[in-house]
């Protein structure tokens, strides 16, 4: 078996005395989705955020793609950065007020210099295409954007970059359901045509089994128990998942 | 007999930079008396604005533009402002949807909760304190005279929630509105509220409207479903043996949207497009671009809110009201304004 993308080891985040993730290990193999789930306060979202250094690890290690990310410098940080890109659930915070679509989708062109002028406009275009948005939004600001329409420009400037992984941070937590089927499918067509690997942050396990190739369930800083999605979510073993199941299931 | 409540044709309307938005157009609808009911909608539906006008708390610059809202056979809209802040609260209470924002954070919650009966004419202090404790204890809260002098950061968020049920249950209203009470709490605590809700609303045989956008939570709490999409309840469905049993395409489409566990590996199925912005419905029916069985007729024909057969009632052609069919909920009345 081929090394994995993106591996954890031990990751810890201690915030004074209170370790909000305490000694977490997992793998993303390259084109792969790894589903992390968890309640509010289990430390789903730190773990994500350490993956790419956007929060400082107390200990442990994350290796992507071979290199020690916790020994890079500012600028070899900023060249991982070009395959390792991350979604937040509100694009609001994310998506400068004042830019308009097509400058924010670009952004990530310009900066890591993968096209210029003429040629990274034209990319740019594509890009929205691909994420199913008319290119004339490209002139729009944020705001003038449904909350869907919005997310899909999120992941048109995270592809901007053509990154290996993507961290999808409850991305579709604040939209309705018939619009978080609609950005899902995007996620999974993407995947499809560009072998991208996700690490699926979520709290919704029925989405999660949607699109899942693995499962690692946490609870209060710590993975519980990981598996296949068949597995863990059709035969879990530990007792939290079970809870966890029963509790999305309401009764049914 | 008139239902508890009954909603004739609501009309309320926002002034905006790009037009009348008009976020809530021409909603016919009943409660019974002890119903569990649940109004179901994607954001820009209208049904918050809805909530709104039945409480009679439509925030400026909207404004209830036409309709009637019937409430124990009061009409509300001929209420003035005083008769209505009693009436609701005493005989209508309502359980918002944010337990992190909904309380004072410098009073202990005990206190708070007594307020609501001083407000409504308790006089006697400990009277209302005594009974302030014993409702915690009927929602569940741990060791009640305790959590009542508890500040409420001093408690969960599930814990808060419940403390929001006591206040609007202690009057033993007739009619609560919930609005999207469990969103903001985890799955694992989500269900505990559902059952209390469910417990709380069949032993006092209060009529609930529980206001959301999550077709679970209907499915494991209400009877009926008030389906609204673009300003118009266009689906009443009843709830049979806890499965939401659609007739039409917007309700179908929000069911097959929504992923549920079991279902296995494979592709969301979604609603093409999006909701239409409420300056601009479109004419003929509302959901017709959306609609992955629309023909010509709903291009040029706005569907009525028809009674079926089969129970419930649909807003569209093809949903089968045939010739027994008749207008839901009484003769449409023509919004006259006021």
């Amino acid at each position: 078996m081929s090394a994995p993308l993106l591996e954890t080891r031990d990751l810890v985040k201690a915030f004074g005395a209170h370790r909000a993730v305490d000694g977490v290990s997992f793998t993303v193999a390259a084109g792969e989705t790894l589903a992390l789930v968890g309640e509010s306060g289990s430390g789903k979202t730190t773990t994500g955020r350490m993956a790419l250094r956007l929060v400082e690890p107390t200990s442990g290690q994350v290796r992507f793609d071979g290199t020690d990310v916790r020994s890079l410098g500012a600028r070899a940080l900023r060249r991982l950065r070009r395959r390792m890109q991350i979604v937040f659930q509100d694009p609001s915070d994310s998506l400068s007020p004042w830019m308009r679509v097509g400058a924010l989708v670009r952004e990530g062109i310009d900066v890591h210099g993968i096209a210029e002028g003429a040629e990274a406009d034209a990319r740019m275009r594509r890009l929205l295409e691909e994420v199913g948005l008319r290119p004339e939004l490209a002139a729009r600001f944020p705001h003038e954007l449904s909350g869907g329409q919005r997310q899909r420009v999120a992941i048109a400037r995270a592809l901007a970059v053509e990154p290996a992984l993507v961290v999808c941070d409850e991305i579709v937590s604040a939209l309705d359901v018939s619009v978080q089927a609609q950005v899902l499918n995007l996620l999974m067509e993407l995947q499809r045509s560009r072998g991208i690997a996700y690490l699926f942050i979520s709290h919704d396990l029925a989405v999660v089994e949607r699109l899942a190739d693995r499962v690692a369930v946490m609870r209060q800083g710590r993975i519980v128990e990981q598996g296949g999605a068949a597995k863990v979510l059709g035969a879990p073993e530990h007792e939290y998942t079970r809870t966890l199941l029963a509790s999305a299931l309401l009764g049914r | 007999m008139p239902a508890l409540l009954e909603v004739r044709d609501l009309r309320t309307s926002f002034v905006t930079p790009s037009g009348i938005a008009r976020a809530v157009d021409g909603a016919s609808f009943d409660v019974g008396t002890g119903e569990s009911v649940a109004l179901v909608g994607e954001s820009g539906a209208g049904k918050s604005v809805l909530a709104t006008s039945l409480l009679g708390l439509v925030p400026p610059p909207g404004r209830i533009t036409g309709g009637t809202i019937r409430f124990e056979g009061h009409d509300l809209a001929a209420l003035g402002p005083g008769s209505l802040r009693d009436l609701r609260g005493r005989r209508i209470a309502m359980i918002p949807q944010e337990p992190a924002t909904a309380f004072d954070p410098l009073r202990r919650v005990g206190d708070q909760v007594a307020e609501v009966a001083r407000a409504h004419g308790e006089r006697s202090r400990a009277v209302a304190a005594r009974r302030a404790v014993t409702m915690l204890a009927r929602v569940g809260l741990p060791d009640p005279e305790r959590s009542a002098r508890s500040y409420p950061h001093e408690l969960s968020g599930g814990m808060r929630q419940r403390v929001l049920i006591a206040m609007a249950l202690l009057l033993e209203p007739a009619f609560v509105l919930a609005d999207e009470p469990t969103t903001a709490l985890d799955a694992t605590v989500r269900a505990g509220i559902l059952d209390l809700l469910r417990r709380l609303q069949r032993e006092s045989g209060t009529s609930l409207l529980l206001i959301t956008h999550d077709l679970a939570v209907v499915e494991a709490t209400c009877t009926r479903a008030l389906v609204m999409y673009a300003g118009q309840i266009v689906e009443d469905a009843p709830v049979v043996d806890g499965v939401v049993s659609p007739a039409h395409p917007y309700t179908r489409g929000l069911l097959a949207s929504l992923p549920r566990i079991g279902d296995g590996r494979g592709p969301f199925r979604a609603i093409q497009g999006m909701v239409p912005a409420a300056t601009a419905w479109p004419t003929g029916c509302r959901f017709r671009e959306r609609c992955d069985v629309a023909i010509a007729r709903c291009t040029i024909e706005e569907p009525l809110l028809l009674a079926r057969q089969q129970g419930g009632a649909a807003r569209c052609h093809l949903a089968g009201g045939g010739e027994a069919a008749s207008p839901a909920f009484g003769a449409s009345v023509s919004g006259s304004g006021r």
